[in-house]
């Protein structure tokens, strides 16, 4: 049967165009869907501080959980430190010359008048103790070390930018507190390492341990081998001796060194997670669909297959051959634009400012396999489930049908049809319970399930629908009447045709209010829960520390202060016997007068009582853990601590506050986060403007501290949410782009399969302009039954979505975004209509209706 | 032979195991086709029966050699070389074994699918119409062939038609009506058949 299938497969190379382009662009979505996420697994860059270290050690920056399987695994956001008896153990392993324990202070830098430095290329700036120049290795350029804790040596390159050298003062801003120090000398870079991503400033140790906030803990321990030791073995030694500690050698140490990658990894595993699933599942649906109007469009071939003695298995065989050599050429080719595809993400993320730059792809063989079995898979399921019809019926029946186009579909497609439908609603429904970004998350899958449901239903609700919209064409002249009918009869094509555009519409719909619906949320419930005037912001500096908190407080009219951690919590959870851990964005929060900057609506339990081990969590988190106020809860801290904390209140507006919120006595002493932001309620009897006035003056004082009143956190929030926005509509963007070469595809073979019926419609006496009409108006009546169709997917989702997020049935964004998308798919339908009509119509009526099918 | 509409085809589509009666029984020689799963009853028309449709029903992708020994391979035998070659030459293809059925016209085609009937060696050959879509010459060309395939290689051959002068190249002719064997005439003659078809209209 494979021989037969691939002289068939010859000798119709077109026949199969769609077929392959289907496969060709799936496999180059999985593939780059599959690189994104390799690179977020093995993607670094090289190391330019620790260049010089034959073994970097950090901490286990993976969380994973008693009783919980592989893939439960989540990345730590912040730094797991490493205390002193940890590079004692480390120096002790055999071949180990010696280990140094590095603090990496993020700081700002500023000479000691005017604002502070941020030298234009590499943005960070860190301060580290002078024992760890050695794991540059950097070498004195001018000047000494630093011999006091006065005293600083600076990069050359810093030093130029900040207009400085040796014996002169400059300002280091760590937490937010700025501290003169001399200049005792700078360095010059490692070799080989010409520090394009950092600046570096060194400080005696003692001084780096203070301004690291977590003295006596180390954020890494950098080791240089005794001669002759081979780094990678001598790795293994250290992660033998040491459990708790995991080694970088080579440029993977880069990984341990900029925090910027680490984090650029977990959102780069993270879209190409979703979106990987996403593509996938897309990718599958539209194979199917393709296979099944190339299958149906072939069923007299099939048909004289069976009359002449194919049993059923041998029908099945074919069609699954020759979808899976299909897939094999298709998969294997797609795997080149596959690698670009991935490269353009890449670079469109690093645009977004969400990946760094010069953080390559990692590119291994992986991803194209996975792509081409995948393809493979779904091309052999696929043409499985359509070989079902082919093979099944009797011969002298298939003879019969296959010069017509009809039939009802099998009674296990229309109950599959309409527990997709179901599954798609319940699905819809989420948000309601589930409020924030995981249950939004949920609309565009719902989507897709409305409309793989509405595919498996087949022609039932085309038919109904176009018989309903074609009414008023049929009363009309020769071809609107002939349009109507050609529609209805031809309602198994219409299917086909029909169900990619609706997704088109649906899914587009749907993923882009979702997203302007979460930032819409998040704005509205920053801006409604913000009772504080102003707000002060740390950029560059790490974060403030506790002595500006209190001076800032002190400022007089100043009546609360509220200090903000972001972070992030893992709650482990268990669904169906499998335990799982849910990664909730957190807030450390100071609880003394909370209420008066932050109204997080509370809906049970007392704010006031965030105090100790106290956590608050939104409401529907809350009830999806099955906690009540009162219960304990279980969590790890964004630095892989467990705590077990108590609930004491609930609220509503987790999407602009955090789902978690925790008081800062639960982070301080545990994690290394420091407060971002403080929200500041001036007092009653204040002068508004004086105290800004006052603040500002801190500011200068501060010069990482920026002052912005509410309206500015309101766009600052807005910001935020639409950034997030971007970084999901960047990888749908690629599914939506596959979705609409769909369109075009199955729209392109379904019109050039009938080349044969517009030759007949010729030769009766027909007109080219009048053919063309004809398909024309059988074009407008499928997108006005997609339009439809499309909408009704996206109706539920988004009214969910509405209701439990805004609190109206309605999503929010760009009204114009629905006529466009509408439009768009309209133009594109017609187009792939109209375009292959006219090039069928070009030959001569008479040669077209000899070629046989 | 009978009128339109008096069962022929229909018949012979149940005969062949095509067609599933709504009652009785079909027998083909000593096997019950009632009631045979479709898979088993595939494989004895593959094997003991070869059909020849009005409409040729040729596979258009393939070549006319890889149509001819479709149904060996589907049986999974290999082709019997010398009777294949005897076969193609008897019908009188052999020179148009690498072309397409498009290259062909409807009598090569109706030949091939003559071929394709014959290399399986069936018991018998069942043809419906087959010269219903052919001129009168190349239909008197088809005929002969059958006819031919009958006395040469001893195949025999059950053909449904309308035509009295195809009816002529048959040793016996049965007649339906309203879905009834009706009359039989053996060694035919076209006035003869032509004159039982006038009646069996009126009746």
């Amino acid at each position: 049967m494979f021989a037969i299938a691939w002289k068939t497969l010859r000798a119709r190379r077109a026949a199969f165009a769609g077929a392959f382009t289907a496969l060709f662009c799936g496999a180059a979505v999985i593939t780059a869907s599959g690189i994104l996420l390799e690179s977020g697994v093995r993607s670094t860059v090289p190391p330019e501080r620790y260049a010089g270290a034959d073994v970097m050690v950090g901490g286990n920056q993976t969380l994973r959980i008693p009783g919980g399987d592989l893939t439960v695994a989540e990345r730590l956001p912040e730094r797991v430190t490493l205390p002193s008896e940890v590079r004692d153990a480390v120096a002790a392993v055999p071949g180990v010359r010696a280990a140094v324990g590095d603090y990496d202070v993020p700081v700002a830098i500023a000479p000691v008048e005017g604002d502070a430095v941020v030298p234009a290329a590499p943005r960070v700036t860190a301060a580290h103790g002078w024992d760890s120049a050695v794991l540059g290795p950097f070498s004195p350029d001018e000047g000494r070390a630093p011999e006091s804790d006065s005293e600083v040596v600076l990069d050359a390159a810093l030093a130029a930018a900040v207009g400085v050298s040796p014996g002169d003062e400059v300002r280091i801003v760590a937490a937010a507190a700025p501290a003169v120090y001399r200049v005792a000398g700078t360095v010059t870079a490692p070799p080989g390492a010409p520090l394009e991503r950092s600046h570096t400033v060194f400080l005696t140790p003692a001084e780096a341990a203070r301004l690291s906030g977590h003295p006596g803990r180390f954020d890494a321990v950098g080791v240089l081998a005794e001669d002759g030791a081979d780094p990678g073995a001598l790795a293994r030694s250290i992660e033998d001796a040491v459990p708790e500690v995991t080694t970088y050698t080579g440029t993977a140490a880069g990984r341990l060194e900029f925090a910027d990658v680490a984090a650029s990894r977990s959102l780069l595993t993270l879209v190409a997670a979703s979106f990987g699933g996403m593509a996938m599942l897309v990718s599958l649906f539209v194979v199917a669909i393709t296979l099944a109007l190339s299958v149906h469009q072939r069923r007299r071939e099939f048909a004289v297959l069976r009359a002449i003695g194919s049993t059923p298995r041998q029908i099945r065989r074919l069609v699954v051959g020759e979808a899976l050599l299909v897939a094999a050429f298709g998969g294997v080719l797609g795997c080149l634009p596959g690698i670009v595809l991935a490269d353009v993400l890449r670079g469109l993320f690093a645009r977004i400012g969400v990946v760094p730059d010069d953080l390559p792809l990692a590119v291994g063989p992986l991803p194209p396999l996975v792509a081409v079995l995948l393809v493979a898979g779904t091309a052999a399921l696929g043409g499985l489930a359509t070989a079902h019809r082919p093979a099944r019926i009797s011969p002298v029946e298939a003879l019969r049908e296959a010069a017509v186009d009809g039939g009802e579909p099998p009674r296990w497609r229309r109950t599959a049809g309409a527990v997709c439908l179901g599954a798609g609603a319940v699905a819809a429904l989420t948000p309601l319970y589930v409020r924030g970004e995981v249950g939004a998350a949920g609309t565009g899958s719902a989507a897709l399930l409305m409309v793989i449901g509405l595919a498996l239903l087949g022609p039932v609700v085309p038919r109904r629908l176009v018989r309903l919209l074609g009414a008023p064409l049929r009363g009309g002249r020769v071809t609107g009447f002939l349009a109507a009918a050609n529609s209805e009869a031809g309602a198994r094509r219409t299917g086909s045709a029909l169900v990619p555009l609706v997704l088109a519409i649906g899914f587009t719909v749907t993923l882009v209010y979702t997203q302007s619906t979460l930032a819409a949320a998040a704005v509205a419930q920053t801006r409604e829960g913000l009772a504080a005037d102003l707000v002060l912001a740390d950029t560059g500096s790490g974060g403030v520390a506790a002595e500006v908190v209190e001076e800032v407080r002190s400022t007089p009219g100043v009546a609360v202060v509220t200090s903000v951690t972001p972070t992030t919590v893992f709650v482990p959870f268990t669904v169906f016997e499998d335990r799982d851990l849910a990664a909730l964005p957190a807030r450390g929060v100071d609880p003394d007068g909370l209420a008066a900057t932050v109204d997080l609506g509370i809906a049970d339990g007392d704010i006031a009582e965030l105090r100790g081990d106290a956590v608050a969590m939104e409401r529907s988190q809350a009830e999806l853990l099955g906690r009540g106020v009162g219960d304990t809860v279980e969590m790890y801290l964004g630095d892989g601590t467990p705590v077990e904390l108590t609930l004491v209140a609930t609220y509503e507006r987790g999407i602009g506050f955090g789902t978690v919120t925790l008081p800062r006595e639960v982070l301080e002493g545990r994690t290394t986060a420091l407060p971002g932001r403080l929200l500041v309620r001036t007092a009653e009897d204040a002068d508004p403007a004086a105290v800004a006035a006052a603040l500002d003056a801190l500011g200068e004082r501060h010069p990482t501290l920026s002052l912005v009143d509410r309206d500015g956190f309101a766009s600052g929030a807005r910001a935020e949410a639409a950034l997030a926005g971007w970084v999901n509509l960047v990888g749908l963007a690629v599914i939506l782009g596959y979705i609409a070469i769909a369109v075009v595809n199955t729209l392109v073979m379904a019109t050039a399969g009938r080349s044969r019926e517009f030759a007949l419609l010729r030769l009766v006496g027909m007109s080219r302009w009048q053919v063309l009409r004809v398909a024309g108006w059988e074009a407008l009546l499928l997108v006005g039954a997609a339009a439809l169709l499309g909408t009704a997917v996206a109706v539920l989702p988004l009214a969910a979505l509405g209701t439990g997020l805004l609190g109206v049935p309605l999503p929010a964004g760009p009204p114009l975004v629905y006529p466009a998308v509408v439009a768009g798919a309209a133009l594109l339908g017609v187009l792939s209509v109209l375009v292959p009509t006219w090039a069928c119509l070009r030959g001569r009526p008479v040669e077209a209706v000899g070629v046989r099918e | 032979m009978g009128p339109s509409g008096s069962g022929k085809s229909t018949f012979l589509h149940c005969a062949a195991g095509l067609d599933r009666p709504t009652s009785g029984e079909v027998w083909l020689g000593g096997t019950r086709l009632t009631g045979m799963r479709e898979g088993r009853l595939t494989r004895l028309r593959r094997d003991r029966i070869g059909f020849v449709f009005q409409s040729y029903n040729l596979l258009p992708a393939l070549s006319v050699e890889d149509n001819v020994t479709m149904p060996l391979r589907l049986g999974d035998r290999s082709p019997d070389r010398a009777w294949f070659e005897r076969v193609v030459t008897r019908v009188g293809i052999a020179g148009l074994l690498d072309r397409r059925p498009a290259e062909l016209s409807g009598g090569q085609q109706q030949r091939a699918a003559v071929a394709r009937a014959l290399v399986t060696r069936p018991d018998v050959i069942m043809a419906d119409e087959p010269t219903g879509a052919l001129d009168s010459r190349t239909s008197g060309q088809v005929l002969a062939l059958l006819r031919d395939v009958v006395s040469d290689l001893g195949q025999t051959v059950l053909m449904v038609t309308h035509d009295p002068v195809a009816a002529c190249h048959a040793h016996d002719v049965l007649f339906l009506a309203d879905g009834r064997l009706v009359e039989r005439l053996t060694a035919p003659t076209p006035e003869a058949v032509a004159e039982r078809m006038t009646r069996l209209g009126e009746g």
